[in-house]
């Protein structure tokens, strides 16, 4: 239980933030990673870092899927807009974290949790390992992934802009 | 001539490529203008990637600070012997210079309200003659030369000084963000840290520290109309960042996010060993058998030799006299220019790393060694 603590200690705090910023909902971000943590103590992995976050995002999916068999999606916007009216400076934060995450969700599965792992400060091994790649293809998964992130950030901006 | 695949132009950039092909590469670099070009655009792509994900962070995650299991403040060996410096980072020198100035416009303003109930209120804009004669007097104009020399007397060299009073953590965090030193405001009595964030009370925002920064400027006599009302303007910005600064009742206010660096959009301020790690991109480097007392991601602006455009982690210890250890630590470029820290670094990894402190350079020199 002790190996477990230390990993909570170490891990917790960047898996959650590595699946808030996956599924833009923070709740759901720390359910995962204590089911993460608790799968970890059912079964201590021998190279815990990569083995929780492939889990992770394992759960990711796995919750993916089920939201869309029951036909239910997550749309954070809507939620807020049934409390009271936030401030500008907080509104528009949310716009465009609500604008980086559709942008988010035009890369491939691969490409998007490839580019998460390097924001946690994953190595190209690290990666390879947790997503099942060659480490000679991480390079190129990043730099598809990277480019296709901004090119969508942008095109939103500039399509919102047109609009207003 | 075959080009390079973004894949090796982004393991370039990730410091992720082994040796020789490293080598390879910046030999086809070398004679490359358009790989070289690309390389350029790749590494603003990648920026810019980072800092979009930057953006999905809601609010810091529960950060713990790191600490060794089962070790000591002082481990092995006699403990460090902590002896004031003889030359310290200009940095902390122009932060304390600040921080005595926005303490001595506090002394100002609540001055300005006594004399208002003494006598006819001030013209607004403007100081009792006896008031700006105060902050004349009391903020002596340093410049640039004399924060960057090292001097006999500066920093921790008298240890009993009344007129250098010697930084706490506290008063550190509040000379980084601009507002007043600590020692002249009270800070609240039990300032809030929540279960979510653990991150201390710090007086947030760039605006405020833009105001702080303001009595400065405020010293110089206006040689013209516009100057005045600049002048008036700022004065009386000066007066409401004072009375915003009061001593909070007993209900602290809530914790503010982490402002970000405007030239990497890095968080500054305290962090934890996740997102350290993160910056350097690997793991944090500590000293042996020292006890980390916090973790601060500072601007590299502010860090002398750092590189300017990302922020420096720094690793603090502190002694039993109150006296600091920092480990600085930026990812290395490894571009053709300077390194980071210059011939004061070394390298660990991919990492640069540099210590100063209130130590002896034998000291220094010791704890070096021990670095992991």
């Amino acid at each position: 239980m002790t190996d477990v603590g230390q990993l909570f200690r170490l891990y917790h705090a960047p898996l959650v933030r590595m699946l808030q910023r996956r599924l833009g909902d923070r709740d759901r971000a720390e359910e995962l990673a204590q089911e993460t943590f608790a799968r970890a103590v059912q079964s201590p992995p021998d190279n815990p870092r990569p083995w929780l976050f492939a889990v992770a995002l394992n759960l990711v999916r796995e919750d993916a899927r089920r939201n869309e068999r029951q036909g239910r999606r997550l749309t954070l916007l809507k939620a807020d807009e049934t409390t009271s009216p936030a401030p500008d400076a907080v509104f528009e934060r949310r716009e465009q974290q609500a604008r980086v995450r559709a942008a988010l969700d035009r890369l491939s599965a691969r490409d998007r949790e490839a580019l998460l792992l390097k924001a946690e400060g994953f190595s190209y091994e690290e990666i390879a390992e947790a997503l099942g790649l060659a480490r000679g293809a991480v390079g190129t998964t990043l730099a598809r992934a990277r480019k296709r992130l901004v090119e969508a950030y942008g095109a939103k901006e500039r399509g919102e802009h047109a609009a207003s | 001539m075959q080009h390079l695949e973004d894949g090796i132009i982004h393991a370039l950039i990730d410091e992720e490529l082994e040796p020789d092909e490293r080598a390879a590469t910046e030999e086809h670099l070398a004679t490359c203008a358009s790989c070289t070009a690309r390389l350029k655009r790749q590494r603003t792509v990648t920026g810019e990637a980072d800092e979009l994900l930057v953006v999905l962070d809601d609010e810091p995650v529960a950060q713990r600070a790191y600490s060794p299991p089962g070790r000591d403040t002082v481990s092995h060996g006699p403990p460090v012997v902590l002896v004031p410096a003889g030359a310290i980072d200009a940095h902390r020198r122009r932060r304390r210079i600040q921080g005595l100035a926005a303490a001595a416009m506090l002394v100002v303003a609540s001055g300005a309200g006594w004399f208002a109930l003494q006598g006819p209120p001030p013209e607004e804009g403007t100081l009792p003659a006896a008031a700006e004669s105060r902050v004349a007097a009391s903020d002596p104009e340093v410049s640039t030369e004399q924060a960057a020399a090292p001097s006999a007397t500066s920093g921790f060299a008298d240890t009993n000084a009344a007129s250098a009073p010697m930084e706490t953590d506290q008063s550190r965090r509040d000379l980084a963000d601009g507002s007043p030193n600590p020692r002249t405001v009270p800070p609240p009595a039990n300032p809030e840290r929540t279960a979510s964030n653990n991150v201390p009370s710090e007086r947030p925002t760039a605006a405020a520290r833009q105001q702080s920064q303001t009595p400065a400027q405020d010293r110089a006599v206006p040689a013209s109309a516009r100057d005045e009302a600049a002048r008036r303007e700022r004065v009386n910005a000066a007066a409401e960042v004072s009375r915003a600064t009061e001593p909070a009742p007993a209900a602290a206010a809530p914790v503010p996010a982490l402002v970000t660096a405007p030239s990497s959009g890095e968080p500054v301020g305290r962090i934890g060993l996740d997102v350290a790690e993160r910056m350097l991109g690997g793991p944090v480097h500590v000293i042996d058998g020292l006890r980390v007392s916090e973790i601060r991601s500072v601007s590299g602006r502010d860090v002398r030799g750092a590189d300017r455009s990302r922020n420096v982690v720094r690793v603090i210890y502190r002694g039993p006299d109150g006296g600091e250890i920092f480990l600085d630590q930026q990812r290395s470029t490894g571009g053709d220019g300077d390194p980071v820290f210059g011939a004061a670094g070394w390298q660990l990894g991919t990492v640069r790393l540099r210590l100063t402190g209130d130590v002896t350079n034998d000291s220094l020199n010791t704890l070096v060694g021990k670095v992991r």
